[in-house]
């Protein structure tokens, strides 16, 4: 899980970084923000299943 | 803004490789490099260093999960308190002056050269009796003897409220804390190092996710400078991962003391307006 959601963020995020630099700017932007999205859910749902884990 | 890319991503790349190879995160030398070198503001830079400290220490933890090297009780009872520092410091750096988070991260960059030149290690004491209040035992495989070590946690409290200090320097200052969970974990709690420093990596994502929320709610985040600075940040940690065997540590670490007075130097500065 964890490295499920770091691996897709890192591709969103690498995206929108090649997108940018590129001119289509807009759009990696949208990767870039999804990629934020995904790395600042990937520890919180990774933690309530280790937590579900050790009950 | 291309030439801020390209040059965010080299500072990543950079701050990551050195930061995995001298054993203390990106975070400590990707903040002052994107501030003093281009001129990004010191709250974007530390909004982009937490999702870069997010990104590095999630795909380690996942690692040291699978190898069995977590100790995920301690990890969960001090996540509680660094995650709760971590919101507190991501709310007041919102609050604090690009001058006085300078003249923080300043004298934080002094402290840890100090901490490193110092060098402290602690061996688990011996176990004896049953454990007592919130105390509990637990143990893991050395993986370069295979040797089973038994340890207790101590001192769980203690250890608990400076992890509450560690989640607030971290959100903060957009570094990973693990500069104070490691020694608190070692040398105060009587965790063996490499339980420590594998535990104190996994709680190191959580913790940065806490305080990045606060960075994401104020609009700290931005995407131009936040995907150069994970992407590099992540690449370069992974080859720094692969060097840290053949480079020598202490001569890396004499070399971080060296950086971090330099850096330390030019945020006092900046702090006080020059």
């Amino acid at each position: 899980l964890l490295l499920g959601g770091t691996l897709l963020s890192a591709v969103c995020f690498a995206a929108g970084f090649v997108l940018g630099l590129i001119g289509l700017v807009p759009t990696g932007e949208s990767l870039s923000t999804m990629g934020v999205v995904t790395i600042l859910a990937t520890p919180a749902v990774a933690l309530v299943s280790t937590a579900m884990e050790l009950r | 803004v291309i030439a801020l890319e390209i040059l965010a991503f080299l500072a990543a790349v950079g701050a990551g490789l050195f930061g995995s190879l001298a054993g203390i995160g990106g975070g400590l030398i990707i903040v002052p490099l994107l501030t003093i070198a281009l001129g990004v503001d010191i709250k974007t830079a530390i909004a982009a260093s937490l999702l870069g400290v997010i990104a590095v220490s999630t795909a380690a933890a996942a690692s040291y999960l699978q190898h069995g090297l977590v100790d995920r009780r301690l990890g969960l009872t001090l996540l509680l308190a660094t995650a709760a520092g971590g919101i507190v410091g991501g709310y007041v750096g919102g609050l604090l002056s690009a001058q006085v988070l300078a003249a923080i991260f300043g004298v934080v960059l002094v402290l840890v050269a100090i901490q490193m030149l110092r060098g402290r290690r602690a061996a688990p004491p011996e176990i004896s009796g049953e454990p007592v209040g919130f105390e509990f035992d637990a143990s893991f495989v050395e993986p370069t003897t295979g040797v089973e070590v038994n340890y207790r946690a101590r001192r769980v409290a203690t250890g608990t409220a400076i992890s509450l200090v560690a989640g607030a320097l971290s959100g903060l200052l957009g570094i990973g804390g693990g500069v104070v969970n490691v020694p608190t974990m070692n040398l105060v709690m009587g965790i063996p190092i490499r339980v420590a420093l594998t535990t104190s990596t996994y709680m190191l994502g959580a913790t940065a996710a806490a305080s990045a929320v606060i960075y994401f709610s104020r609009g700290h985040i931005d995407p131009t400078v936040a995907a150069p600075v994970v992407v590099g940040v992540f690449i370069g940690a992974r080859i720094g991962a692969r060097l840290a065997r053949r480079v020598p540590q202490q001569a890396l670490q004499l070399l971080f003391v060296v950086v971090a007075a330099f850096f330390a130097v030019q945020m006092l500065l900046r702090a006080m307006g020059s």
